[in-house]
């Protein structure tokens, strides 16, 4: 097995290495790493990379979150007008509770007396369509 | 005791310039055969050469002094060198024997190979090689080097590295035997 390649060996003897490098190549080879380092190697840059690196993950899981609240969430609720309207009833069911809450029994009554909008023309009308429509039998019949 | 001066004024800031200097002066000739049997042709070593050594001035403060300056550069160069010709491969539109292609190619048109004939069919034989076979067998056959120092730059137990040398050999033979 050994013997063909040991006689490649022995003819290669003379000269093991067949590949050259262009003349003074070592001794040039470190002034033009050090510029290439000086060119490259900014520890600045590094450090920003290094951080944006240890950021990029969250950034981008917020603005994945962010994008499916923009896309989903808002475009439903400023559009579909039950949803709308739902919430601006609670909200106004909401105040009246709250005021209702904190005032007394003479307030509330002071309130019905002073409002001018309780007895209003529609209650004169409803009142003149009863007194023309109901008789004196119907009333008979409604009370026994 | 020299190699433990040098890494610590490699590590310190005053120094680390000056040090570096010496370190490539040192090296700079053992790595470039190395990685020229990897990658064949002389503009792609040097460019694999220089990525080495910058990787070293990057990463020189979280070396660890137990694997020995000698083995991690090794070690840097080897990984670099194969990145090299992985990335090229991947590069490129073909697959399969791409990287054989291309290191032939470099073989050939190198105007730095000042080998003989049987000299170029040896090394057509060697890049046909699988990578890891390829490093073995320049290691051992040309560099003379001891699996034992192998075994700790490639990260591989000795008992598999005498099989890579083993396989590579025969392939070798039967590589020579059809020319």
């Amino acid at each position: 097995m050994k013997k063909e390649i040991r006689n490649t060996k022995t003819q290669l003897s003379e000269k093991m290495n067949p590949f050259s490098t262009p003349d003074s190549y070592f001794d040039s080879f470190s002034e033009r790493l050090m510029s290439r380092i000086d060119n490259e190697c900014v520890p600045e840059t590094k450090e920003k990379t290094s951080f944006y690196r240890i950021l990029r993950p969250a950034l981008i899981m917020a603005a994945s979150f962010a994008a499916v609240f923009f896309i989903i969430f808002i475009p439903v609720h400023t559009t579909d007008p039950e949803l709308t309207s739902k919430s601006d009833d609670h909200t106004i069911e909401l105040v009246d509770i709250m005021a209702f809450y904190f005032m007394d029994e003479n307030e509330i009554i002071n309130a019905f007396e002073n409002d001018d909008t309780y007895y209003s023309d529609n209650d004169a009308v409803l009142e003149e369509y009863l007194m023309a429509s109901i008789t004196e039998y119907d009333l008979v019949d409604y009370n026994n | 005791m020299q190699t433990e001066s040098l890494i610590n004024r490699l590590k310190q800031e005053n120094t680390k310039r000056l040090a570096f200097h010496e370190l490539v002066k040192t090296y700079q000739e053992k790595l470039y055969w190395h990685i020229r049997k990897i990658v064949i042709g002389h503009d792609d070593t040097d460019d694999v050469l220089q990525n080495t050594f910058i990787k070293v001035w990057n990463n020189i403060e979280s070396f660890r002094e137990e694997s020995g300056l000698y083995t991690w550069l090794f070690r840097i160069a080897t990984n670099e060198a194969l990145t090299f010709l992985s990335q090229k491969k991947r590069r490129s539109i073909f697959s399969g024997n791409f990287e054989n292609d291309y290191l032939i190619n470099s073989l050939v048109s190198d105007e730095y190979f000042e080998g003989s004939e049987i000299q170029l069919k040896l090394q057509k034989a060697i890049i046909k090689l699988p990578d890891k076979q390829r490093l073995v067998f320049n290691m051992k056959y040309f560099d003379e080097m001891k699996y034992e120092d192998m075994s700790k730059i490639l990260d591989t137990s000795v008992g598999a590295l005498k099989a890579s040398y083993h396989h590579a050999v025969k392939k070798i033979e039967e590589q020579l035997k059809q020319e």
